[in-house]
C-alpha cells in the first residue's frame, strides 16, 4: 500500500482497501438516512490510526467536517468533554459548507458546567423575568470562560486537548487542522447563547422526555441539578447531551449549504470512556430511530447525519464472545466493505448499527510498496520484512525505521545477515517504554505523547524493537501475565501453553476475559492456524516473545521441556519433537524422523517434518546460518549411524534454520535444502522420490507467499 | 424541506462573479458615458458635436451663461455677458433668462460671418446692459444666455430641448432672441420653441413666410418689405428696367421670397417699370459645384438684356461671385447697377472690398445702419436718438468694443431683438404679472404708441403675424472703405414711420 495523496495534495497514509469508498458512500447518503457505525478491529498497530489518517486526508480537508478523538490518550475523556471537543472541531469552517452550530449541546454543557455551582433559585423572580435571569447567569459563565480561554468550548480543549493528537503517519497539516480548529474556534463561533438560540434550545430541553416538564427554564435548571445529582442523574445528563448533539447535527443538516453528513473518527474506543461514548451515541441514535418511527410518517427519518468510524484494539464485552456469534456479526476484512453489504448483513437488535471490519495484515506486495516509498531502501528486503513481521502494519513501520539506519551494511552477505540477526535487540529510534505494567505506544508507531511533544514521565529511552513492539501489543497485560505469555509463546498454540503453564486446570479460566488467553483473544493477538483451525498467537508477538525467551536459557529449556513432555504424555509425538528440536535435541528428532520414514508415506512424512522443523531455535545472536549450519549438521564428533540418518539430519537442520527469518533472512538456504531433499531421495529409495524431488524443487525456486498463513 | 446543496464556496464565487459582472455592467457603461461626456464636453451645458457636412470636425454646441466662449473672437463679449449675468444672479432683484441663439461656430456652409455674429452678441449684450442697469432700466432683470445650435443650426433639436429644460427655476428662461438666418432648420426650431411656450424675437430673420408662428415676432423687415422698400427707392430714383437674378436653392427662404417680392413691387405700380427678361435668371447655390459657372453664364444674358438694375435675389456670399463674374462681362460699355437685400450686411470687410473692386455699383437694403438717425430727416424720425447714440462713434459699443464697426447693422438688430424681449418681460411683470414665455409673447402685440420699442433700427411695433409694422429700411451702398454707406431710409410703404404718441 503506497501513500495516497489527499485532496490537499499532501501525501497521507493509505487506509485499508475498501474503507475509503465505504465512508464515501456514507457521507453521500441523505442527512436522515441510517448509517453504520463502522468499527475497525485489530491489535495495536493493525493500522487503525493509519485508516483514520487516510480518511482525514481524503475527506477532512473539504468534503466533510470531521472530528478526531483518541480515547487511548492519557487523558480520561468523559463523554461531555468528548462532545465538547467534537462539536468544537465540527464547527470548523470548510469552504464548501456553512459553519455548523451546536446551540443545544452548548446550552446543555453550560447549564451542567461544574463551574456553575448552582444555577440558583429562580422561584423568587417573577415568571416573566425568569428566562431573562437564567440567560443572564449562563451568559455570565460564558463571558467568564470567554475572557479566560477565548470562548466556552475552548475550555474543553484545555482540559482534554491531549485527545486531539492525530494518528501516526498523518502529515502535520492535518494535525494543525485538528489542533487549529480546536484552538481557534472562538473566531468562528460567536453568539452561541443569543437570545433566540437560547430560547429555542431551552424549549427543546423542555420538550425532551428525560426532563420533567415543558417549562424550558425549568429543564435547563434540571440539567444543572443532574450534574450534582446521583449516578442515575449523571447518566440522564449524558444521554440528553448526546441527544442534543444529534439534534444539533440534524438541524444543521437541514439548512442550505450545510453538509449532509459529518465524519467522526474515534480512535482506541476499547477504553472505558471510549466504550461509554459509543454506548451513549448508539442509545441516542436508537432513541432517535424509535421516535421517528412513532411519528407515523410513511418514510420516517430514522437516521442522523453522523458517519462514525471507530477503532478498537479489543473485542468489546458488549458484543458477547469474541467469535461474534452472539452479536450477530461475522467480522470481515474491510476490502469488500460496502454500504449494501452492511444493509444486507446487519442483524436485528443491538448489532444493527455496527459494521465491524477486521483490519488485516499487509501482504508481501504491500510491504514491498512501503519499502519502495524511500529510494534508499533495498527492495530485496521485502520478503524478509514480511516474514519477520507477518505484515502487521506498525511492525512493518518499526522494522523499516530500523532498516533506515545508516549502519545497515549495504548489499547481501554475511555482515548484513549478522546485522539483521540482532534486529529485535536493535534500539528503535525515539522509542520509549514505561515500566511497572503501564505502557504507552512505542515509537515508530507515533505515540500520542510523541505526537504532542510530551515525553512520558517515567519512560525509558534506548528501547529495543522487541521491547517497544511488545510493550504496545501487550498493553493491558501486567508483568506476570507478560511473563506467562512469554513462556506460553514456546508453543504456537496459546491455549495449550495456557493449559501447561497457566494456573489451575486446563480449560478453567482460559476463556475468562481477565486471563492472558482471554485478553489475547479479545485483543486480536490470536489468529486461526492454517492447519487444524487452532487459535495460535500472531507470529509477530510470538517471534518477539520467543526472542525474549531465548535470552533466558533456563526458561527456554524449561518451557520446551514441559511442553515436550506434555505432548509426549498426550501421545502427540510430532508436537513433542517440535519442542525437542527447540531444545536442540537434534539427534533425537533425527532418529524420530528416520523412523517415521519407514512408518508413514512420504506426503505425511513431509508434513510432520515441516511441523517439527518449524520449531524455534536458540542459536547464538552473533551467528547466522552460515556459522551454524555445518556444526549442527555434523552434530559433533560422533559419526552418524547411517547415510540415511545423516541425510535426514542435514535436511532437518537446513529446514530448521531456513524457517527462521533472523537466521536466514534472505532464504539463502533454499538451494541447500533442495539438494538435501534430493540426497534423501537417493538415500531412501523406498520413499516417494517424486514427492521429495518436487519438494526440493519448491525450495529451490521458492515463491514467497503473500500472507503469513500461506507459509509452509 | 428544500435546501441548497451546492458548494457554498462555488456559490459565493458565482454570486461574487455575478455581482462583479452586474457592477461592471452598470459601471462600464456609466464610466464610458462619463468619459465620453468628459471627452465630448466643452463646458457646463456645452458639448462637442460633429459639424454637419464636415466629417471629422467637431464644434461646441449648447448653452452657456458666458463662462464659455464658442469661438475665441467672442471671448471679450462673452466675458462681459458672464460678468453681467453674475451680477444678476448674485443680486437680490428678480430676474429671468433670455437666450440669444444663433450659429456661433460658423463654416463655409453658413451665410453669416464671424464678425456679424460677434456684432450680434455685442448688440445683445448692450440691450441686456441697458435693461438691467442702463437708460432703459426695467424689472425683472434679465440674465442673457448664449445658445449655439451649431453650423447650419444642425443641432437645433438638442439645443432647443436644453432651452426648454431651462424654463423652470433656477433659470426661468422666458424668451429666445436672435434665432439665426431664415433657414429651414431655424424655422423648425421656432416651431419647437413655440410648442414649449417660449417667447421668440428674431433679429435678422427676414423670409417673408416666417410668420404666423405663435409667440414669435421679428425686428427685421420681411424680404417682401425689403423688396418693396428697394423698389420704392428705385422708382423714386427713376430707374425703369430691371432683371432679377434668382437663387433657386430650395432651402434658401431668404432668396426665394426676395426675388418675387421685388419683381411684384417694381412692376405693380404701373408706368414703364418693367423686368426686361421673360423669366428671372436663375442659379442654384445648393448644388455643390456649378453654381459659379451658372453665375458667369448669367452675365452674357445680362449683356444682351442690358437692364438699368440687376436685382440679385441671393445670399451675400454668392453676390461676391456674381460681382466677380459681372466684372468680367463682355459688354464692358454697359454700366450695371446691382441692387440686393440685407444679407449683404453679413459680408466681411474683405468680401466687401473684393466686391467693391469689381467697380460694379451695389445698392442694398440693410436691416439697420448707425447713420440712419443722422443721415436723413426720415431717419431721424424713424430711429430712437438715444438708441442711435449707443451705436455711433463714442457710443457705448464703441467704447466697449472699439475695434468693431457697427455698419453691418447686426449689432443694432440683435440689440433691438433683445430689447424687444426685455420690453415684453417688463410689460408682463407690470402690476405683479407672472413672467412666462406665454405672457411675454402676448406683450409683443401690445407694443403700440408709447410702448413701441425704441430700437436702433427704428421704433418697433408688431403685427399679429409677428412681422414689424412698416419697418424702416436703410438703402446702403458699397464703398471703397470696406464699409456700407448709408444712402437713404425707405420703407415698404414708401416713407418710414416715426415715433407714435399716445393721444
Amino acid at each position: 500500500m503506497a501513500q495516497q495523496t489527499g485532496r490537499t495534495g499532501v501525501p497521507g497514509p493509505e487506509g485499508p482497501a475498501g474503507l475509503v469508498p465505504l465512508v464515501g458512500e456514507c457521507l453521500e447518503l441523505p442527512a436522515d438516512a441510517e448509517r453504520p457505525l463502522i468499527v475497525l478491529l485489530g491489535p495495536h498497530g493493525a493500522g487503525a490510526s493509519e485508516a483514520h489518517g487516510a480518511l482525514m486526508a481524503r475527506f477532512g480537508t473539504d468534503l466533510a467536517p470531521f472530528a478526531y478523538l483518541n480515547f487511548g490518550s492519557e487523558q480520561p475523556l468523559r463523554p461531555r468533554y468528548a462532545l465538547g471537543l467534537i462539536a468544537r472541531q465540527l464547527e470548523r469552517k470548510l469552504p464548501r459548507y456553512r459553519v455548523s452550530r451546536f446551540p443545544r449541546l452548548t446550552l446543555g454543557l453550560l447549564a451542567s458546567d461544574s463551574e456553575l455551582r448552582d444555577i440558583g433559585d429562580l422561584s423568587t423572580i417573577p415568571l416573566r423575568d425568569q428566562r431573562r435571569e437564567l440567560h443572564r447567569r449562563l451568559g455570565q459563565l460564558e463571558d467568564r470562560a470567554f475572557q479566560a480561554r477565548g470562548d466556552y468550548l475552548s475550555g474543553f480543549v484545555q482540559v482534554a486537548g491531549s485527545a486531539l493528537g492525530v494518528p501516526a503517519g498523518v502529515p502535520p497539516v492535518f494535525e494543525e487542522m485538528v489542533g487549529g480548529a480546536a484552538r481557534e474556534g472562538a473566531r468562528m463561533v460567536s453568539g452561541v447563547l443569543s437570545r433566540h438560540r437560547f430560547a429555542e434550545s431551552a424549549r427543546w430541553y423542555g420538550e425532551h422526555r428525560l426532563t420533567r416538564g415543558p417549562n424550558p427554564w425549568d429543564a435547563v435548571i434540571e440539567l444543572n441539578h443532574w450534574r450534582r445529582g446521583s449516578a442515575e442523574d449523571e447518566d440522564k445528563l449524558e444521554r440528553i447531551l448526546f441527544a442534543a448533539f444529534l439534534e444539533d447535527l440534524r438541524r444543521n443538516a437541514e439548512l442550505s449549504f450545510a453538509p449532509t453528513s459529518y465524519l467522526l473518527l474515534l480512535d482506541s474506543c476499547h477504553t472505558a470512556y471510549g466504550r461509554r461514548f459509543l454506548t451513549l451515541l448508539l442509545a441516542a441514535r436508537e432513541e432517535l430511530r424509535l421516535a421517528a418511527r412513532h411519528t407515523g410518517l410513511p418514510r420516517p427519518a430514522t437516521g442522523d447525519p453522523l458517519t462514525v468510524v471507530a477503532s478498537t484494539h479489543r473485542w468489546l464485552a458488549d458484543w458477547g464472545a469474541p467469535s461474534g456469534e452472539s452479536w450477530g456479526w461475522e467480522v470481515r476484512p474491510p476490502d469488500g466493505a460496502r454500504l449494501a453489504d452492511w444493509r444486507e448483513c446487519r442483524p436485528p437488535g443491538d448489532g444493527r448499527w455496527w459494521y465491524p471490519l477486521r483490519l488485516r495484515d499487509l501482504t508481501l506486495d504491500e510491504v514491498r510498496a512501503r519499502l519502495s516509498e524511500e529510494p534508499r531502501r533495498d527492495p530485496s528486503l521485502a520478503p524478509f520484512v514480511h516474514r519477520f513481521t507477518c505484515g502487521l502494519p506498525r511492525a512493518v513501520r518499526q522494522v523499516l525505521t530500523l532498516l533506515d539506519q545508516a549502519d545497515l551494511p549495504a548489499g547481501g552477505g554475511h555482515a548484513r545477515e549478522l546485522w539483521l540477526r540482532r534486529l529485535p535487540d536493535r534500539t528503535l529510534p525515539g522509542a520509549s517504554v514505561r515500566r511497572r505494567g503501564r505502557t504507552v505506544p512505542g515509537a515508530g508507531g507515533g505515540s500520542v505523547a510523541a505526537a504532542q511533544g510530551v515525553p512520558p514521565d517515567d519512560a525509558e529511552e534506548n528501547t529495543s524493537l522487541a521491547e517497544a513492539a511488545l510493550d504496545l501489543l501487550l498493553a493491558g497485560f501486567d508483568d506476570r501475565q507478560r511473563a506467562l505469555l512469554r513462556t506460553c509463546a514456546a508453543t504456537p498454540d496459546l491455549l495449550t501453553g495456557y493449559e501447561v503453564f497457566g494456573d489451575g486446570p486446563a480449560a478453567q479460566g482460559a476463556e475468562s476475559p481477565a486471563s492472558p488467553f482471554g485478553k489475547a483473544h479479545a485483543g486480536f493477538l490470536l489468529v486461526t492456524a492454517r492447519e487444524g483451525g487452532r487459535l495460535v498467537l500472531h507470529p509477530w508477538p510470538r517471534r518477539l516473545l520467543l526472542w525474549q525467551l531465548a535470552a533466558r536459557p533456563a526458561e527456554w529449556d524449561a518451557a520446551h521441556q514441559r511442553l515436550s513432555e506434555h505432548h509426549a504424555a498426550r501421545e502427540e509425538p510430532v508436537r513433542a519433537m517440535y519442542h525437542r528440536l527447540a531444545l536442540h535435541q537434534i539427534n533425537a528428532v533425527t532418529a524420530y524422523l528416520v523412523r517415521r520414514l519407514e512408518e508413514v508415506d512420504t506426503p505425511r512424512w513431509l508434513a510432520e517434518f515441516r511441523t517439527v522443523a518449524a520449531a524455534p531455535n536458540r542459536i547464538p545472536k552473533d551467528k547466522s546460518y552460515r556459522d551454524v549450519l555445518g556444526p549442527l549438521t555434523r552434530g559433533g564428533a560422533a559419526e552418524p549411524a547411517s547415510r540415511l540418518e545423516a541425510a535426514v539430519r542435514g535436511l532437518l537442520v537446513a529446514r530448521w534454520l531456513w524457517g527462521d527469518p533472523l537466521a536466514d533472512p534472505e532464504r539463502a538456504l533454499g538451494p541447500t535444502l533442495a539438494a538435501r531433499l534430493e540426497r534423501l531421495a537417493e538415500e531412501h529409495p523406498r520413499s516417494d522420490s517424486l514427492r521429495l524431488l518436487n519438494e526440493a524443487e519448491r525450495y529451490r525456486n521458492w515463491i514467497q507467499p503473500q500472507t503469513c498463513a500461506e507459509e509452509g | 424541506m428544500f435546501r441548497i446543496t451546492w458548494p457554498l464556496h462555488i456559490v459565493k464565487r458565482v454570486v461574487a462573479l455575478v455581482a462583479v459582472l452586474a457592477v461592471l455592467g452598470v459601471a462600464v457603461p456609466l464610466t464610458y458615458h462619463w468619459f465620453d461626456e468628459r471627452r465630448s464636453r466643452c463646458a457646463d451645458g456645452v458639448v462637442k458635436k460633429d459639424v454637419k457636412n464636415h466629417a471629422g470636425k467637431q464644434e461646441c454646441v449648447g448653452i452657456t451663461d458666458g463662462s464659455f466662449a464658442f469661438a475665441p473672437h467672442l471671448k471679450a463679449v462673452t466675458d462681459r455677458i458672464r460678468e453681467e449675468n453674475r451680477k444678476v444672479t448674485d443680486g437680490k432683484a428678480p430676474w429671468v433668462s433670455v437666450a440669444y441663439m444663433t450659429t456661433f461656430t460658423l463654416t463655409d456652409e453658413d451665410s453669416n460671418s464671424d464678425e456679424s455674429v460677434r456684432h450680434e452678441l455685442e448688440g445683445a449684450y448692450l440691450a441686456q446692459y441697458r435693461h438691467n442697469r442702463g437708460d432703459l432700466r426695467g424689472s425683472p432683470k434679465i440674465r442673457l444666455l448664449i445658445a449655439n445650435p451649431g453650423s447650419q443650426s444642425a443641432h437645433w433639436p438638442d439645443v432647443v430641448g436644453a432651452l426648454a429644460d431651462r424654463t423652470d427655476a433656477p433659470d426661468r428662461l422666458v424668451a429666445v432672441a436672435g434665432l439665426g438666418p431664415s433657414t429651414e432648420p431655424n424655422k423648425q426650431a421656432l416651431r419647437t420653441l413655440s410648442r414649449h411656450r417660449i417667447a421668440m424675437v428674431a433679429s435678422t430673420m427676414t423670409a417673408t413666410d416666417f410668420n404666423g408662428i405663435k409667440r414669435f415676432v421679428r425686428v427685421a423687415p420681411t424680404n417682401a418689405d425689403e423688396a418693396r422698400a428697394a423698389a420704392a427707392y428705385l422708382r423714386r430714383e427713376k430707374y425703369r428696367t430691371a432683371v432679377v437674378v434668382q437663387d433657386i436653392a430650395r432651402n434658401n427662404r431668404y432668396a426665394n421670397t426676395l426675388g418675387p417680392a421685388f419683381e411684384k413691387a417694381f412692376t405693380s405700380a404701373g408706368g414703364d417699370h418693367r423686368i426686361v427678361t421673360e423669366e428671372a435668371l436663375t442659379f442654384d447655390s445648393s448644388a455643390s459645384t456649378g453654381w459659379e459657372n451658372e453665375l458667369r453664364l448669367t452675365t452674357g444674358q445680362l449683356c444682351t438684356a442690358k437692364p438699368q438694375i440687376v436685382f440679385f435675389a441671393g445670399r451675400g456670399r454668392h453676390l461676391t461671385h456674381f460681382l466677380d463674374a459681372l466684372a468680367n462681362r463682355t459688354c464692358t460699355g454697359h454700366r450695371f447697377r446691382v441692387v440686393t437685400g440685407d444679407d449683404t450686411t453679413n459680408l466681411t470687410p474683405r468680401e466687401l472690398e473684393r466686391a467693391y473692386r469689381t467697380q460694379v455699383e451695389v445698392l442694398y437694403t440693410g436691416l439697420a445702419h448707425p447713420d440712419m438717425w443722422q443721415g436723413s430727416e426720415a431717419g431721424r424720425r424713424a430711429v430712437s436718438a438715444a438708441t442711435a447714440r449707443k451705436f455711433r462713434e463714442g457710443g457705448l459699443l464703441d467704447r466697449w468694443f472699439p475695434r468693431d464697426t457697427r455698419d453691418d447693422g447686426q449689432a443694432i438688430m440683435a440689440h433691438d431683438a433683445v430689447l424687444t424681449a426685455a420690453r415684453g418681460i417688463g410689460m408682463a411683470a407690470q402690476w405683479g404679472g407672472e413672467v412666462t414665455g406665454d405672457s411675454v409673447s402676448r406683450m409683443f402685440h401690445k407694443m403700440h404708441l408709447g410702448e413701441q420699442v425704441p430700437g436702433g433700427s427704428g421704433f418697433l411695433s408688431f403685427r399679429n403675424n409677428g412681422d414689424p409694422y412698416n419697418k424702416a429700411v436703410p438703402i446702403l451702398r458699397l464703398t471703397e472703405k470696406k464699409r456700407a454707406e448709408f444712402v437713404e431710409v425707405s420703407a415698404p410703404h414708401g416713407t418710414p414711420p416715426g415715433p407714435r404718441r399716445k393721444r
